[in-house]
């Protein structure tokens, strides 16, 4: 019989599962549809809270995988069967059977140009995080017109707690992200004025704070509390900013050179039908409990890590996936599968989103 | 000769008006500017930490005077964050402060408000802001220098005249009754030492 688990998803969190089930013993399969492992992170160049480099970290986890099979390029058509005998069917045909299998699917990025009102892809020096990154890692953060921006507003909250882009969560990562991407600007170039445009600053995980705080005392960065409300073009390309400054009470007009959108994240449902998953409100895919049972999902063997089941800093994720694959060890170690019964009774209580 | 701070208020006065509607209604983002906030650190010290601030608003929960002020702690200190000085140089709050440094205390962020609003008084004074607060503490002052102990009766009648010693003497004889002040002129036991304490501040403060 096959001592199998196939992981979807060869991001942080399905690659440190992967090593953590090799070590318990299982045969591991990891399918990546991209053509490299890393997910999201490996087109990150530093990361917070402590500026780590992305690749450092995806070079760790790969050097972890510990003799797991890699299908890159390859993505997930077909699962069949039900725990412990599930068949997995690839895009290359290949069929796999499977005690468990793990869904890290990850997130996508808010598309930006759903909010229009900010004018991306409609004014030439409005970017998302995403392509700030890219730039910061290119050592060269510039304007369309190749010239050092003077002025940066960055927008917290693009796409998160929006009722009219149909996300009400909070994405998690995009205030610290905000914080960090401002040290590192002021270190690329030193007199660069920085606007950071909030709701509520969230910065909850350990060293977070105390960035926010550099970034304060350190670096100078002026946090205004309001959510931008319209961007708009001037002659010299330059954006024109309308915002309420909410400390104040009352509004405030403010001209920047560059505009960075901290986009947040959006749940990945490509597996939904395929892996039969249900989905919250919220998009991400819904777990057995929200309290206890984070790494299971409603369909028995099938279980959920990383970002797939809501929005998660890296380290969440790499730790999520060591627990979801801890999960699993427990629940293929045990005696008889009617056990399953039991739990089975208590997934049967309605979870919030 | 109008003083800098005189010419300030006054040009505020002409712009604030436009067809009996406020002109003061939007915040310009663009003046935006760190100046007053380094000036403010050199004239306080470094360790004020303004820069600090996330607007919480410990400061201004905890003042005694906070109803009274027209631009409440928390306030004042992000118009210093945003350099706006006309605006923390207009405002009753830099005179209305008691010093007591509960806003330090309570701070979660280090910031002192209290030494801030100190070193914002030390400003506008040198601008030459007149007012009855900067009046006060002058005379105040003088006569500390001069007598080393507060006589309170020659205080109120170098600062209001007559009308005032009248106008505070209930208060006085209250105070006198529970021993709590001098109704005779009283000197320094210590004179010598007095003069040589004040001269070491003075030394120090123009370093």
């Amino acid at each position: 019989m096959t001592n199998k688990v196939v992981v979807i998803g060869g991001g942080v969190s399905g690659m440190a599962a992967c090593s953590q089930l090799r070590n318990f013993g299982y045969d591991v399969d990891l399918i990546e549809k991209a053509k490299d492992l890393g997910g999201h992170v490996k087109n990150w160049y530093k990361v917070f809270p402590d500026f780590a480099d992305a690749t450092e970290i995806l070079d760790k986890l790969k050097g972890d995988l510990n003799g797991t099979r890699v299908l890159t390029n390859t993505t997930v058509t077909k699962i069949e069967g039900e725990a412990p005998h599930f068949v997995v069917t690839t895009s290359d045909d290949e069929i796999i059977t499977a005690k468990a299998v793990l869904v890290s699917t990850g997130f996508h990025h808010f598309d930006a140009t759903f909010k229009e009102e900010y004018g991306y892809n409609i004014y030439d020096n409005v970017i998302t995080s995403v392509e700030l990154d890219a730039m910061l890692k290119a050592q060269k953060v510039r304007m369309v017109s190749g010239d050092k921006p003077k002025k940066i507003a960055m927008i917290h909250c693009v796409g998160s707690r929006d009722e009219k882009v149909n996300n009400n969560y909070c994405s998690r990562v995009c205030c610290t992200n905000a914080v960090k991407v401002a040290i590192e600007i002021k270190e690329q170039i030193k007199d660069c004025e920085i606007y950071c445009l909030y709701m509520d600053i969230r910065v909850f995980g350990r060293g977070y704070e105390e960035l926010y705080r550099t970034s304060q005392e350190d670096y100078n960065v002026q946090f205004i509390r309001g959510r931008l409300s319209e961007a708009s073009e001037r002659p010299d390309k330059s954006l024109l900013l309308r915002v309420e400054d909410t400390l104040i009470s009352k509004p405030m007009r403010l001209g920047v050179d560059l505009l960075v959108l901290m986009v947040g994240m959006e749940g990945n449902n490509d597996l939904a039908e395929i892996a039969n998953l249900e989905s919250g409100c919220d998009h991400f895919y819904s777990t057995a409990n929200q309290q206890y049972s984070n790494n299971y999902s409603k369909h028995d063997g099938i279980f959920l890590a990383g970002t797939a089941t809501g929005p998660k800093a890296i380290m969440e994720s790499i730790t999520d996936g060591r627990s979801a694959a801890a999960e699993i060890a427990g629940f293929l170690s045990k005696k008889s599968f009617n056990d399953l019964n039991k739990t089975n009774a208590e997934k049967k209580i309605p979870s919030l989103v | 000769m109008p003083t800098k701070a005189e010419k300030t208020t006054a040009r505020k006065k002409r712009l604030k008006s436009f067809f009996s509607i406020d002109r003061d209604r939007q915040v310009d983002g663009d003046t935006i500017n760190n100046k007053l906030l380094n000036e403010i650190v050199a004239e306080g010290g470094a360790s004020a930490s303004i820069a600090a601030c996330m607007q919480c608003g410990s400061c201004t929960g905890g003042c005694p005077n906070a109803d009274k002020m027209d631009i409440p702690p928390r306030s004042l200190i992000l118009m210093i964050q945003r350099g706006e000085w006309d605006k923390v140089l207009q405002s009753k709050t830099l005179w209305l402060c008691s010093s007591c440094y509960t806003c330090t205390s309570r701070c979660p962020r280090g910031v002192k408000p209290s030494d801030v609003i100190e070193a914002a008084k030390a400003l506008a004074i040198r601008e030459g802001i007149k007012n009855d607060s900067v009046k006060f503490n002058t005379i105040f002052v003088d006569l500390i220098k001069e007598r080393g102990i507060l006589f309170e009766p020659e205080l109120m009648y170098k600062y209001g005249g007559l009308k005032e010693v009248i106008d505070q003497a209930p208060l006085g004889i209250k105070l006198t009754l529970t021993g709590k002040m001098s109704p005779f002129p009283e000197k320094v036991k210590d004179p010598k030492s007095f003069k040589k304490a004040l001269e070491k501040i003075e030394k120090v403060s123009k370093k």
